[in-house]
């Protein structure tokens, strides 16, 4: 056989007699079918080589792609026989492994017993309508439904037009300009309230020895 | 050909497929994980520490904490991302623990936060790490040599098909359509092209590591 009729013969998944290395080649690079890989870890119990090929494919890899360099700060068979003492030691576990080993919630007392189920939803339904009941009285609905709860919003609704409250409130809200000699002035009711509140509190009269940067600072300009 | 090999869906993540396997019990799953990442997780402590030591020390910290946490691992993410994660918060962890000034370099930290193969991760090829000795670097070097002279000596075929899974990162089912031929082919080639070049650097890997497994 030439070496090119043996670079073509594939490697099929089905080959039954499964070759660790083409299996481990495949799982590096994520093509590994599922039925392979019950095989693939079975047979990694067997020897360590296989550990040694995945390592040096995966340095090919990383060679290749000039990612990182080939050699480790500490050798890889030490560094792993570490991670495993070191698992060991501190027993280590996935916490899924733990949480599927720790005590789980049991059974109530009373959950083979059908009539408390049956209890417990009559109870629940009677809960329920209550708060219903509860909430339609409140709300004064009459059995008339939707158009009562219409026709009494419409009753309830201000019969001013929108137009006059408008006038209403908006000289009462917003500033007022007036115009003056010196020019237009805006007056505003909460502005001359928090003035008049700032002359009384920070005037001259409250405070005991003025100075003229107090004066200055301050609102009581009467003579302005 | 079968044109319908073309089209099959493609496999699950081989990283999540080893951490759903550890989780079900079978710890060598866990171990192919921490073959496939330990240097690369000391590349990154080593940028952050500068004792040789500490770095195993963190690197092995790093492949515990994450063996105990390997349930959160959701998948959402790369595999390396969440180790990642979890190799900088030990690292910073321990350090402060040992009240020691970590020389991290915050702007290569957060260009590989984002990117797990960022350009100046890549840029740090073989530059000499504070935490390599001369003789690793040699190592190194000799290895990749190695590599690339394997690499030269293969058969065309197989020098295609590997190097548009290794470099250009093609799936077998990109390259098959590339090169006109079954994945079953695919496989066997880069496999037999893996084969040839490792059947090189093994001896050399074996002693730089001194012994066996």
């Amino acid at each position: 056989m030439n070496a090119a009729q043996d670079h073509n013969k594939p490697l099929g998944e089905n080959t039954g007699n499964l070759n660790p290395s083409a299996a481990l080649s495949a799982l590096v690079d994520g093509e590994l079918g599922e039925s392979e890989w019950n095989r693939l870890l079975s047979s990694q119990d067997e020897g360590s080589d296989t550990l040694a090929t995945w390592h040096a494919y995966q340095v090919i890899g990383d060679v290749l792609r000039g990612q990182v360099a080939a050699t480790c700060v500490q050798p890889a068979p030490d560094f792993l026989a570490a991670v495993r003492q070191g698992l060991q030691v501190q027993g280590g576990e996935p916490q899924a492994l733990v949480l599927a080993a720790g005590p789980r919630r049991g059974d109530s007392a009373n959950d083979a017993v059908f009539r408390w189920k049956m209890v417990a939803g009559f109870a629940s339904l009677a809960a329920v309508m209550a708060v219903s009941w509860s909430v339609l009285v409140g709300s004064g609905v009459e059995p008339g439904g939707a158009n009562a709860i219409g026709s009494q919003l419409v009753n309830n609704a201000p019969t001013q037009p929108a137009s006059v409250v408008a006038a209403q409130v908006v000289p009462a809200a917003g500033p007022l300009v007036v115009s003056t000699g010196q020019g237009n002035v805006i007056r505003d009711a909460q502005l001359e309230a928090l003035l008049a509140e700032h002359r009384q509190n920070g005037g001259m009269s409250a405070l005991q020895m003025p100075t003229g940067f107090i004066r200055n600072a301050t609102y009581d300009a009467s003579g302005r | 050909m079968n044109p319908e090999d073309h089209t099959a869906p493609p496999p699950p993540d081989s990283d999540v497929m080893l951490v759903q396997r550890t989780l079900g019990g079978e710890q060598r799953a866990f171990e192919l994980l921490v073959i496939k990442y330990q240097r690369r997780v000391e590349r990154l402590i080593g940028r952050m520490v500068r004792d040789s030591d500490l770095v195993q020390d963190i690197a092995q910290e790093t492949f515990i904490r994450a063996y105990r946490a390997l349930a959160q691992f959701r998948g959402d993410a790369q595999f390396y991302t969440w180790l990642y994660r979890i190799a900088v918060n030990t690292a910073k962890k321990q350090l402060m623990e040992l009240k020691r000034d970590p020389l991290v370099f915050q702007s290569q930290m957060k260009s590989t936060d984002d990117d797990e193969t960022s350009s100046s991760d890549r840029e740090l090829n073989f530059n000499v790490v504070d935490t390599e000795t001369p003789e690793a670097v040699l190592a190194s070097k000799e290895i990749a040599l190695a590599v690339n002279a394997a690499m030269d000596a293969l058969p065309e075929e197989l020098r295609m098909a590997i190097t548009l899974r290794e470099i250009e990162g093609m799936s077998y089912g990109e390259i098959a359509q590339a090169l006109e031929c079954p994945i079953g082919t695919v496989r066997s080639r880069i496999f037999r092209a893996r084969e040839a070049i490792s059947g090189r650097i093994k001896p050399m890997l074996e002693r730089q590591t001194g012994k066996r497994w």
